[in-house]
């Protein structure tokens, strides 16, 4: 599916797709950073909660940076004949969105207090 | 979210990935990632709708709202803890030209969700 002098440019539209999932993962993540500002008022401080919103939508819009950048960079990638799994990149935000999802319900335990 | 029976070597013993077999096709890794993301997207939803219920369920005290939406959260959390380690067990089968990994997490995933919806139904009824 390589693009090359000779083919279509991302062939079976894998990038594409790939693309968008990534857009759909930084919408998701920015829902949920607005759902936390408006949670916010259940908590004291609120700063706690906002300070996580905020990180959340830092983190949707990596998301959203990463998959634009990765869907015209991977092209010229499987070009040259190179691999287009990124390990870390995909660790790193699996590390982060995990440890954004436990400060949640941290935030949230809070508004039971 | 299982990795398999042929994968529980901890991450420190297996080689690194780049280091291991053979490059697969581009199209299964492509799609080995929009896999990732949509576990990645389900443990947000979890996660925002826990949030949500306890917002927006206004005719409920704060109490039951938690009492339902903090599970949902957890579940949520717990989801997005095995994410990058069914990536990578995928990742390694694809180049090690191996059966990919049964996953038993859906299972359990879905039976969790069926039992926090009847428990918040359960606790909405106790209400009326």
């Amino acid at each position: 599916m390589a693009a090359s002098a000779d083919g279509p440019f991302d062939d079976g539209l894998q990038l594409e797709r790939t693309h968008l999932a990534w857009n759909r993962t930084a919408f998701t993540l920015g829902v949920n950073a607005l759902l936390l500002v408006r949670f916010s008022r259940h908590v004291h401080p609120a700063s706690l909660a906002l300070v996580l919103a905020g990180a959340m939508a830092l983190t949707a819009l990596a998301a959203w940076w990463y998959g634009h950048a990765a869907y015209t960079g991977r092209s010229a990638t499987l070009s040259a004949g190179r691999s287009v799994a990124r390990p870390r990149v995909l660790r790193a935000f699996s590390h982060v969105m995990t440890a954004l999802l436990f400060a949640a319900i941290v935030i949230a335990l809070f508004a039971a207090r | 979210m299982s990795v398999g029976r042929g994968s529980r070597r901890s991450t420190r013993e297996r080689p690194p990935l780049e280091a291991t077999g053979s490059e697969p096709d581009p199209r299964f890794t492509l799609a080995n990632e929009r896999t990732f993301l949509a576990w990645s997207r389900t443990a947000l939803a979890l996660v925002a709708t826990g949030l949500a219920v306890v917002e927006f369920l206004d005719s409920q005290s704060l109490g039951v709202r938690l009492a339902i939406g903090i599970p949902l959260m957890a579940l949520g959390a717990i989801v997005s803890l095995r994410t990058y380690a069914r990536w990578e067990a995928i990742e390694r089968a694809l180049r090690l030209g191996e059966p990919l990994p049964y996953a038993q997490f859906p299972r359990w995933l879905g039976l969790a969700i069926a039992v926090i919806t009847i428990a918040a139904c359960v606790m909405l009824l106790a209400q009326i």
